[in-house]
């Protein structure tokens, strides 16, 4: 039914991931965690990412990005995640950003936003803002048609004035564009609904502290903050009332990419600690050969490949815009994230205090793949909405 | 100035097989990539080029998977690809290599300058590109860890094994380059990107190419592996001497000098 062999020119974007991956970000591993507030390292990280042509990958090549396609882009963030989960989310979040611009924007807005978006001679990341200090999961819960929202969007002569609050989105504060879920009216629900893009230099749009996490130091939250800001109306994507169709077809598309995130995560640690397993010897033999320790490989790498499968399932499902393309992204995003949780959290286990070790890259990942199980969605939502499309 | 890279495609992993008939290696039942030290040759391509301009054109002769690695080639910035791909080229030694590609060689014309990596990561021979400079009658030099081109002439810092030596000669010339001369760039997307959708590779078989038949393949190829092993290494035992440098490096010579090794 499907052919999920990588052809030999998504190969030669993986391994060019991976190349990237393993010469600017590893040898910086150790000192993200320490530059959380700074952000002084993710800034020279980004400028190889554009020069490379990873901030355009999802855009078409007429407005300067590359165009590939999903299952490329699953293999390209798979490879930064072995690596390094933060920086792959980074990165992830600018495409998230991206996909409602590139699935309902005009042809004047796609030249405006993704041309700058796809830049390789400056670092243009994109921020979608969603989640709200009263309003977490809701705006993300199809069921709930938006009607929690509360960033407003008043129409002003040829301009809309937002005011509202957005919590814990990525790149804050550093993005260049600010792709906004917002509303007319939150009693209208899905009819008052909209998106609204919004360049950095705003006047009215500022910034709160940056968040201090248990993981991902390299992913900036912030809250975003829009008091009295003023766009023009050619900055709305479709038309009011369409915000919450399109924010559910782009978190399908990127439901998935947490899911791949995670089997990126997860692999990283998992060949770690088996390499780590074959070289320590304990009781005589090495780790590995000890019968306990060799099922939790057998089981890890079952799990790791089982995940990678849903997440190519799902990408697939959206390039044929299969009727059960919602339900497949979401099962992509709840089992390979716990998959993640578990598996790094194994890995820790099987390295004893040295996996716990900052000395050792594995509890990072463990650190990291937490936070997937929750944002885009936290799981038990994600698998409430599996539940009722069955 | 115009440069031919000439690039090798390797078994990805020693997990290779071998044909016990004749002792070559089984290509077609392992992954390839583009030898490593091939893309040295590659990049200083590319360094050359953006000094002087010109066209890069990468060559390669091998099954119809070598493609691969001429796609990646151009990926990293080559202007066009040649395929050298013909069944009859099967079983060719370097000696047999070095023709087809000279015959190849000689049909491109135009070209100032021939870079090789210094040696593929299976064969290890290192034979190819001087013997291509024989065959084209062209100067070779080998080893390089730094060109430098002006005008006409060209200069090059050699590896020795006991140092380094100055090389002087005069375009056009044939030149094999070392690993560390360089860092070879990682290609940006959407020069993969074109390097799948828009360049191409152009293949030629031994029909396009004329010359000797019964210099090519493993008819035209003098080396003939007799038997292809194995080798098993036998481990010893490890003895770790501690103590002061001095009273251990006595301790080192005695051992030494008791098992003949000294």
């Amino acid at each position: 039914m499907y052919n999920f062999q990588l052809s030999e020119e998504r190969r030669q974007f993986q391994e060019m991931a991976r190349k990237f991956a393993e010469k600017e970000v590893k040898p910086l591993n150790d000192k993200f965690d320490d530059d959380w507030e700074t952000h002084r390292i993710m800034p020279q990280v980004l400028k190889k990412a554009a020069e490379l042509g990873f901030m355009g990958l999802t855009i078409d090549p007429k407005y300067g990005g590359t165009g590939a396609d999903g299952m490329t882009i699953m293999a390209v963030l798979e490879e930064l995640a072995a690596v390094n989960g933060g920086v792959a989310c980074v990165i992830g979040d600018t495409w998230f950003a991206q996909t409602p611009i590139i699935i309902a924007a005009n042809e004047e807005q796609r030249e405006r936003f993704l041309r700058p978006l796809a830049s390789r001679d400056e670092v243009n990341l994109g921020c979608i803002c969603m989640t709200e200090p009263a309003s977490g999961a809701d705006i993300e819960d199809s069921r709930m048609r938006l009607r929690t929202v509360k960033t407003i969007i008043k129409e002003d002569g040829d301009d809309y004035i937002i005011n509202g609050v957005k919590i814990w989105p990525s790149n804050a504060g550093i993005a260049s564009h600010y792709v906004v879920i917002a509303t007319t009216d939150p009693k209208l629900e899905d009819k008052g609904s909209c998106i609204i893009v919004v360049e950095k230099d705003r006047p009215g749009l500022s910034f709160g502290k940056i968040e201090r996490k248990m993981g991902m130091p390299e992913d900036q939250n912030r809250e975003v903050i829009f008091e009295d800001v003023r766009v023009p109306k050619n900055n709305l994507l479709g038309k009011i009332g369409d915000g919450h169709k399109i924010l559910q077809t782009t978190v399908a598309y990127n439901r998935l990419g947490a899911g791949m995130i995670s089997v990126g995560m997860a692999r990283g640690a998992f060949e770690y600690a088996l390499k780590y397993c074959k070289d320590r010897v304990v009781g005589g033999k090495p780790l590995i050969k000890h019968s306990l320790i060799s099922a939790m490989f057998a089981d890890m790498a079952t799990k790791i490949d089982a995940a990678r499968l849903l997440v190519y399932r799902a990408s697939w499902s959206l390039r044929v815009r299969d009727p059960n393309r919602a339900r497949y992204s979401d099962m992509a995003k709840v089992f390979p994230t716990n998959m993640a949780m578990e598996v790094t959290s194994n890995c820790v286990q099987v390295m004893g205090s040295y996996g716990y070790s900052k000395e050792y890259p594995v509890e990072k990942y463990m650190r990291d793949a937490k936070i997937v199980q929750i944002y885009l969605g936290p799981n038990e939502l994600v698998q409430q909405l599996i539940g009722e499309s069955l | 100035m115009d440069i031919v890279v000439c690039i090798k495609q390797v078994p990805e992993t020693n997990d290779i097989g071998w044909d016990p008939k004749t002792g070559t290696l089984i290509r077609e039942s392992t992954g390839g990539i583009l030898n490593p030290n091939d893309k040295n040759a590659i990049e200083a391509a590319l360094q050359l080029r953006e000094k002087h301009g010109g066209l890069i054109t990468a060559i390669s002769m091998g099954p119809p998977q070598a493609e691969d690695a001429l796609r990646e080639a151009l990926g990293m910035g080559a202007d066009k690809a040649i395929l050298l791909s013909d069944r009859q080229f099967a079983g060719a030694d370097t000696l047999s290599t070095s023709y087809a590609l000279s015959l190849a060689l000689k049909k491109i014309v135009r070209f100032d300058l021939i870079l090789c990596g210094k040696e593929s990561s299976d064969g290890m021979t290192a034979q190819v590109g001087p013997q291509l400079a024989e065959l084209l009658n062209l100067p070779q030099l080998t080893n390089a860890t730094e060109i430098i081109i002006n005008s006409n002439s060209v200069r090059i810092k050699q590896k020795l094994e006991d140092g380094f030596r100055i090389l002087k000669t005069h375009l056009p010339v044939l030149i094999t380059v070392e690993r560390e001369m360089n860092q070879p760039r990682i290609p940006p997307m959407d020069s993969i990107m074109e390097a799948y959708r828009e360049k191409d590779v152009l293949v030629w078989s031994v029909g396009n190419l004329g010359g000797d038949k019964e210099r090519i393949g493993l008819k035209g190829s003098p080396t003939q592996s007799r038997k292809v092993y194995t080798k098993i290494v036998k481990k010893g035992e490890i003895t770790l001497l501690e103590g002061e440098p001095d009273k251990v490096a006595r301790e080192l010579i005695q051992i030494l000098k008791q098992r003949d090794l000294l």
